[in-house]
C-alpha cells in the first residue's frame, strides 16, 4: 500500500504529517518512507535517518562526434527544447536543457550522435527508527526533476507499505510522485489560500484517478470553508491538527510532532486505519 | 560588420530590450552597406533555451557582432562558438546604444552578466 | 519605473498576505501575481477582470486515427511512455515531436497546447496581470516571463513608475524568470528551521542575478532562538532586515475576509508592515 502526502499551497504542514504518520504506522507495520521532494528535501530534518547507501541517479544526453558530423543542423531543427546548438565548426550540446527524447540521435543522418551518460542526482537510503529511508536530492541547477523521483520510487515495491512526502503544487514533480499511489492525503489549512488551493489539488488527483483524503492543519484559525467544501465533494477529512503553540514549537526546531505529542500517534494511526477500509473497498 | 541589437521594435527608434532570449526583434545595422534590417526573434517563443535558439538565428543571419543587456551563460557559449562579439550595456534606443557603440562606450564581454535561466519550466 | 518582487524560497511564510499590504499602502502601482501554479494574491484584491488570454505552451502530439496504420512506431520510440494502443497521454506527452517526425504515415499532428490563461484586471489598488497556469503544464517561466512585460507595458502606458510582483515559491525556474530585471527583491522568512534552510538558498538565488535583497522575518516571536540565528546570519551576510512581522491571528482573519489586513491601521502588525514599506520604497527610490 502506497500512500502519498501532498498539498496544493506550500507550508501547510505537509512534511509534518507525512514525518509523523511514518513514525505512528511504523508501530503497526514495516514500513518505508520516500522523500520526493527532490527540489528541497526537508523530511531529513525531522527524521535524522542514518545514510548508509548513495547512489548516483543519471539520464542520457547525446554526444556529437565531430569527425563525423558535417553540421547539418538537422539536430538542432528537430529538438524542441534547444539542446543544441550547430555552428559552423562545431556542435554544442546543452545537456541540462535535454529530455532525453531520441530524435538527434535517431535522425542524425550521418549517425555522428551517440548517447553519453549524465549525473542529475543522489538517492540516499538508510535507516531511522525501524523505518526504511529513501529520498533524492536534485543537483544544484539541474531543472529535471522528474527522472530523479521515478529513480527514488523504483526504489520500493507495490507490495511495501510506504508514505511518500511529495513536493507542493501541481505540476510535474507532483504529479511524477503521486503517480500510481493508492491514496493521497492532502494537507490543508482551513484558509481562503489554502481551499484555492486543495480545490487545485483535488482537481489534479481526479484527473488522475487517485483516491483521497484531507488532513486541516492549524484548524481554528479560518473558518469552514474548507470542511463544507469536502462534505460537498464528498472527501473524507481524516484528521484535524488543532493550530497549537506547541506544536508551531516543535516544528520550528525540526522535531516530529509525535516526539514532542506522544498523544498523536493514536491519531495518526487511526487515520492509517481509515486509508486502510478506503483502499479495500 | 553585421551588428545586431535586441531591441523591442524593427526600427532605429524602438527601445531596446534588455534581455536577449526573450527580446522581440534584432535591429540588425550592416556596415558595409550602411543599411537597416529587422529579424523577428524565434527565441522568444520556446519554452526554453531561448538564448540558444536566439544566438543560433543570429549565426545563420551572419551577424558579426551584438549588442546586450543581460545575457546568459548558455547564450554567450553559443555566440562565442559562433565569433560573434558580445557588447553589454544597451540603453534607450536601438540608435542611442548604436552611438555608444561606436563611440567605444559598450564594455566587451566574453562572459555571461546574468546566470543561466535553464530549463524555464 | 521601479520593480519590487516579494519572495520566500518556502511557502506558506506570509508572503501573500503582505504582497496584498503593499497594494494598499502604495500611491500608484502596477500588482503582478507570478505565482502561476497556485495564484493567491486575487483572493485578497478581488480583480474584475477585463481581458483574459490563452497561453500557449510546448505543443502536443495527437494521432490521426484515419491515417494511422497501426505500425507501433511511435510507441516503440517515445522515451516518456507516452503512446499507449494507438493514443497518446497528453499528461505524459512532452511535446518532442520525436513520433511526429518519425511516423512513416505521416499520422501524428503537433497541436497547440493551451496550458494556462493569464488575465488584466482592475483592482481598487491598481491595474493586476495575474495567471493561471493549468494542472501538469510545464513552461511556467515562460508564463511569468510574459505577464510580466505586460505590467511593464501597463505600467509604461499609463504612467505607473512601481511593480509589486508576488513571486513563485521555491528557487526554480519560475522564480528565476521573476527576478530577472528586478530593482528590490524582498525575502520573506519565518523562524523555524525549514525556514532558514530555504531562506539561505533563495539568497544564494538572489546574489546569483545580482538583485538586491533584504529580508522580513515574519511570525519573528514565535520562536526567538531561530529569530536570532536569522539575525546574525543576514548580518554576516550583509543584508539589510527591513521588517519583523509579529506572529497576529489577525493576517489569517484578513485573509479570510478576502482584505489586505492594513486596511485595519490601527494594529500593530499594520504599523510595522507600514513601517516596512516605507522602507523598501525609500531603498527603491534612491
Amino acid at each position: 500500500m502506497i500512500i502519498s502526502v501532498a498539498s496544493g499551497k506550500g507550508g501547510t504542514g505537509k512534511t509534518t504529517v507525512a514525518t509523523s504518520m511514518a513514525l505512528s504506522v511504523k508501530k503497526i507495520t514495516p514500513l518505508t518512507f520516500l522523500d520526493c521532494d527532490v527540489e528541497e528535501p526537508n523530511a531529513h530534518i525531522f527524521l535524522n535517518p542514518v545514510i548508509s547507501e548513495t547512489e548516483r541517479v543519471k539520464t542520457v544526453i547525446p554526444e556529437v562526434d565531430e569527425k563525423k558530423c558535417t553540421h547539418c543542423g538537422k539536430c538542432s531543427e528537430l529538438c524542441a527544447f534547444n539542446a543544441l546548438a550547430v555552428l559552423d565548426t562545431i556542435t554544442l550540446v546543452f545537456g541540462e536543457l535535454c529530455h532525453a527524447c531520441g530524435s538527434c540521435w535517431y535522425f542524425c543522418p550521418e549517425n555522428a550522435i551517440t548517447q553519453k551518460e549524465k549525473e542529475i542526482g543522489i538517492i540516499e537510503m538508510g535507516r531511522v527508527r525501524d523505518i526504511n529511508f529513501i529520498h533524492g536530492k536534485l543537483n544544484i541547477g539541474e531543472a529535471m526533476s522528474p527522472p530523479l523521483i521515478k529513480a527514488v520510487k523504483d526504489k520500493i515495491s507495490p507490495q511495501e507499505t510506504v508514505i511518500i512526502d511529495a513536493p507542493p503544487g501541481t505540476s510535474c514533480p507532483v504529479i511524477s510522485s503521486v503517480k500510481d499511489t493508492d491514496f493521497c492525503v492532502l494537507v490543508t489549512e482551513p484558509t481562503a489560500f489554502g481551499l484555492n488551493d486543495l480545490m487545485l489539488s483535488v482537481g489534479m488527483l481526479r484527473e488522475m484517478n487517485i483516491p483521497c483524503g484531507v488532513i486541516i492543519n492549524r484548524a481554528g484559525i479560518g473558518d469552514d470553508r474548507v470542511i463544507n467544501y469536502c462534505k460537498a465533494e464528498h472527501i473524507p477529512v481524516l484528521m484535524e491538527i488543532p493550530l497549537h503553540k506547541k506544536i508551531a514549537s516543535l516544528y520550528a526546531r525540526g522535531i516530529p510532532v509525535v516526539d514532542g505529542m506522544p498523544e498523536y500517534i493514536e491519531q495518526f494511526q487511526s487515520v492509517y486505519h481509515t486509508i486502510e477500509r478506503v483502499i479495500r473497498s | 560588420m553585421k551588428i545586431a541589437v535586441s531591441a523591442q521594435g524593427q526600427d532605429l527608434n524602438d527601445p531596446v530590450n534588455q534581455r536577449f532570449g526573450r527580446c522581440e526583434y534584432f535591429v540588425i545595422y550592416d556596415q558595409t552597406n550602411d543599411s537597416i534590417q529587422a529579424l523577428a526573434n524565434p527565441g522568444g517563443n520556446s519554452s526554453g533555451g531561448a538564448g540558444i535558439k536566439t544566438a543560433q538565428t543570429l549565426a545563420n543571419n551572419n551577424v558579426d557582432i551584438v549588442l546586450v543587456g543581460n545575457i546568459g551563460p548558455n547564450a554567450v557559449e553559443t555566440l562565442n562558438a559562433a565569433n560573434i562579439d558580445i557588447y553589454t550595456g544597451i540603453q534607450g534606443t536601438v540608435k542611442d546604444s548604436l552611438e555608444l557603440y561606436k563611440k567605444g562606450k559598450l564594455p566587451k564581454i566574453e562572459k555571461p552578466n546574468v546566470s543561466s535561466h535553464h530549463g524555464l519550466k | 519605473m521601479r520593480e519590487l518582487l516579494v519572495i520566500s524560497g518556502k511557502g506558506g511564510t506570509g508572503k501573500t498576505s503582505i504582497v496584498g499590504s503593499f497594494a494598499a499602502l502604495a500611491n500608484s502601482t502596477v500588482l503582478v501575481d507570478c505565482d502561476v501554479d497556485a495564484a493567491n494574491l486575487h483572493l485578497l484584491l478581488n480583480p474584475k477582470i477585463k481581458e483574459k488570454h490563452e497561453f500557449y505552451g510546448l505543443k502536443k502530439a495527437e494521432i490521426n486515427e484515419q491515417k494511422c496504420i497501426s505500425c507501433g512506431l511511435c510507441e516503440e520510440l517515445c522515451h516518456f511512455g507516452a503512446v499507449k494502443n494507438g493514443s497518446i497521454n497528453q499528461y505524459l506527452c512532452e511535446g518532442c515531436g520525436f513520433c511526429f517526425h518519425a511516423c512513416p504515415e505521416n499520422a501524428i499532428m503537433l497541436k497547440d497546447n493551451v496550458s494556462g490563461e493569464w488575465f488584466i484586471s482592475d483592482t481598487c489598488y491598481g491595474p493586476m496581470v495575474h495567471a493561471k497556469l493549468g494542472i501538469a503544464e510545464d513552461n511556467s517561466g515562460k508564463l511569468v516571463a510574459e505577464i510580466r512585460k505586460k505590467a511593464r507595458n501597463i505600467a509604461q502606458d499609463e504612467n505607473i513608475n512601481l511593480i509589486i510582483t508576488d513571486g513563485p515559491p521555491g528557487i526554480g525556474c519560475p522564480v528565476i524568470s521573476a527576478l530577472s530585471g528586478i530593482d528590490l527583491a524582498l525575502i520573506v522568512t519565518e523562524p523555524t528551521l525549514s525556514g532558514i534552510h530555504d531562506l539561505k538558498r533563495v539568497v544564494e538565488l538572489t546574489r546569483h542575478f545580482g538583485v538586491e535583497t533584504a529580508v522580513c522575518i515574519n511570525k519573528y516571536d514565535l520562536d526567538e532562538d531561530n529569530t536570532n540565528t536569522i539575525e546574525n546570519y543576514c548580518q554576516e551576510e550583509d543584508i539589510m532586515i527591513v521588517g519583523k512581522i509579529i506572529f497576529d491571528p489577525a493576517m489569517t482573519r484578513a485573509m479570510m475576509k478576502g482584505r489586505p489586513v492594513i486596511e485595519s491601521p490601527e494594529l500593530a502588525i499594520s504599523k510595522q508592515i507600514n513601517i516596512m514599506y516605507n522602507k523598501l520604497y525609500s531603498k527603491l527610490i534612491s
